[in-house]
């Protein structure tokens, strides 16, 4: 307990993470009045100040009730729409309406069933037509265009004769809620166009934004991926290098998702420090100093998390990569805890319904379970190595060894740490992942490097890209005929139903009690 | 937690709260639920473009054409055509309702968005 209380008052980021995240949580149960909070807010603040020069442990109760009640605000705020939002619009149901607006999401594009194309985007709406005159409209949507011919990027400004609708929860065996998971990303409603002819393109690439130049590049290195890489390979590296899983055929989804190694596919904070740590390297190897490397690896990460558009593991990474780099070029103690709190911190404030989404829940709890778990397997499997064997050999066998080790322990950590989320969340528990990822995870790493070399050699090097291409479909060829035998072992995965949240805390208060008795113990 | 720690924190969680009251209170200050945008914000054009004036005359529609109205799908497409050629073509919207798979609801839904055109 005391080492618990150790842990917060030396990491006062971390107590302030925790109690935001309480205070949204609990805003979304609670139905407090934004008013109410707003005087808790002013009566604490004021009790705060008078506090400065008490005592310790009153200021951190005080301040600790204020971020919580902060939470609560925040939360209150984000979910509060404005009077010209669009979903105003949504009644009467299915009434159409001509909306102007702007595509502010790269446009995806998928062949249907029946022959054909649909194209899906977030919609920012700015007016919509009431008889004669325009108004003023707020709000994103989720827009879908049936029996789509036209390519749109973003940026375009458009105008559109759309239906209204409501999104609606998928009715499948797993808990994932598409109208909390659309609400995450604070839109509440649906556009529906029915084809090409009911949007006209007012203005190509309106506005401005850092993105567009961004998504030219993104655009670009999909095209050189389809251009050298055969399907499905070039989907699987544009899955890896830029979060755009939608073109994965279903069988190799399936794959990843039943051998628990499908945050490969997604990119993850452990892409984002992969490619960091190459860059950082390719900078080393141009005599570049330490410090300069490091504000290039920021900018670098910082461009990355927009390419790849903005996702909560990615944005967690890179904010934890650049803490990570800032402390070493501002010379400064750098705690994981400190900087997860601070990343998590960041998240929420900008949009706290991210507490609730699969993504930040997965990410958080893989970081916390590798920090916190990985050491303590570590201390606790780790031997004296024998005396009897030679120094050379004892450091060359020792080194694979120790490899092989920390990969497991690390696979191990995060499988007890996240299989109830995916289990709540996903239907699916899969044991095999803790052998797919001591495979799959030094394998990204090569991937990745040549993804990087195959994206940045010049076109004129075509014989070299080529050669990289043939590597990069054959260790894809191997990781998807070794993940398939896996993923065929006797109870590497199981489906699961109707997993209750209390089921989940009971399990995480066991896994406590056990590393407390058990870990500690034995290394005290 | 030092002193000036103590001061920054406060200070974060005051700046943090004006932020939040000040964007709360900018969603809720208009009376109005909408306000009028100037006409020209849109041009005309894009205006006469979609939609209004763009009806389907199902004299002369193609399979494609026709399966872009609601609830027709390759096979109703199919019927329409099949039906306008046995019978030298539509002379009214009303005829639609003899073609198999054509409702009194589906021929609501897409009576206004098409014509019958005998010129064509």
């Amino acid at each position: 307990m005391s080492q618990n209380k150790a842990l917060l008052e030396k990491r006062p980021l971390l107590a302030a993470f925790l109690l935001f995240g309480l205070g949204v949580v609990s805003a979304q149960s609670l139905n407090i009045p934004f008013s109410i909070i707003a005087v808790l807010i002013i009566i604490l603040f004021i009790f705060a100040c008078l506090t400065i020069a008490k005592g310790k442990s009153l200021f951190f109760v005080v301040s600790g009730l204020l971020i919580l009640v902060l939470g609560m605000a925040t939360y209150i705020n984000f979910n509060t729409l404005p009077k010209e939002h669009i979903s105003y619009l949504l009644k009467p149901p299915g009434a159409r309406y001509y909306i102007r607006g702007r595509v502010k999401s790269e446009p995806i594009y998928r062949w249907q069933r029946w022959g054909n194309r649909r194209c899906n985007f977030t919609f920012q709406a700015m007016a919509y037509k009431q008889g004669d005159v325009w108004l003023r409209l707020k709000g994103l949507s989720e827009a879908q265009i049936d029996n789509n011919e036209l390519d749109y990027n973003y940026g375009d400004d458009i105008v559109a004769f759309v239906a209204l609708k409501s999104p609606v929860k998928f009715a499948n065996k797993s808990s994932f809620d598409y109208v909390k998971y659309l609400k995450a990303k604070g839109i509440y409603t649906i556009i529906d166009i029915e084809d090409d002819e009911n949007v006209v393109v007012l203005k190509k690439s309106a506005g401005f934004s850092i993105r567009k130049p961004i998504y030219n590049i993104r655009r670009i290195i999909e095209k050189r991926l389809k251009l050298y890489l055969p399907y499905p390979d070039n989907t699987l590296i544009s899955a890896m290098l830029l979060a755009s899983r939608h073109s994965i055929p279903k069988y190799l989804r399936e794959l990843f998702v039943k051998t628990g190694s499908v945050h490969v596919l997604s990119v993850s904070g452990l892409h984002v420090a992969i490619i960091s740590t190459i860059i950082f390297f390719m900078l080393k190897a141009c005599r570049l100093s330490r410090k300069i490397s490091s504000v290039i690896v920021i900018i670098f990460v910082s461009i990355y998390a927009v390419i790849a558009q903005e996702r909560t593991p990615i944005l967690r990474a890179s904010i934890m990569i650049t803490i990570y780099l800032l402390s070493y070029i501002l010379e400064r103690d750098f705690d994981i805890y400190t900087a997860l709190s601070l990343a998590g911190l960041i998240i929420l404030i900008i949009n706290p319904m991210q507490i609730f989404s699969p993504g930040f829940i997965l990410s958080f709890a893989c970081v916390f379970s590798l920090v916190y778990l990985t050491p303590k397997f570590e201390r606790l499997f780790t031997r004296k190595p024998n005396s009897d064997t030679s120094l050379a050999a004892r450091s060359y066998l020792s080194r694979i060894l120790q490899y092989i080790k920390s990969i497991l322990f690390a696979s191990l950590a995060v499988f007890i740490g996240v299989w109830p989320i995916t289990a709540i969340y996903f239907g699916i528990i899969s044991p095999i992942s803790i052998i797919a990822n001591i495979f799959i995870i030094p394998l990204l790493g090569v991937i990745l490097f040549l993804s990087i070399i195959l994206v940045c050699v010049p076109i004129l090097l075509q014989p070299i890209s080529f050669i990289i291409a043939h590597f990069l479909h054959s260790l894809l060829g191997v990781s998807i005929k070794v993940l398939a035998l896996l993923s065929e072992t006797p109870f590497a995965y199981f489906y699961v139903f109707d997993v209750r949240p209390y089921m989940i805390i009971l399990y995480y208060v066991f896994v406590y009690v056990v590393v407390k008795l058990l870990l500690d113990r034995n290394m005290m | 937690m030092q002193k000036y720690e103590k001061i920054v924190t406060l200070l974060f969680v005051l700046v943090a709260s004006i932020f939040i009251a000040l964007s709360f209170y900018n969603k809720l200050r208009q009376n109005k639920r909408f306000l009028p945008l100037k006409e020209s914000l849109i041009s005309t054009h894009a205006q006469q473009a979609i939609w209004a004036g763009k009806q389907v005359n199902i004299n002369s529609a193609s399979r494609y054409t026709l399966t872009k109205l609601p609830g027709i799908g390759p096979k109703t497409a199919e019927s329409i055509i099949d039906y306008r050629n046995s019978n030298n073509g539509f002379t009214s919207k009303e005829q639609l309702l003899n073609i198999k798979g054509i409702g009194t609801k589906k021929y609501e839904a897409i009576k206004h968005r098409v014509e019958v055109d005998v010129s064509k």
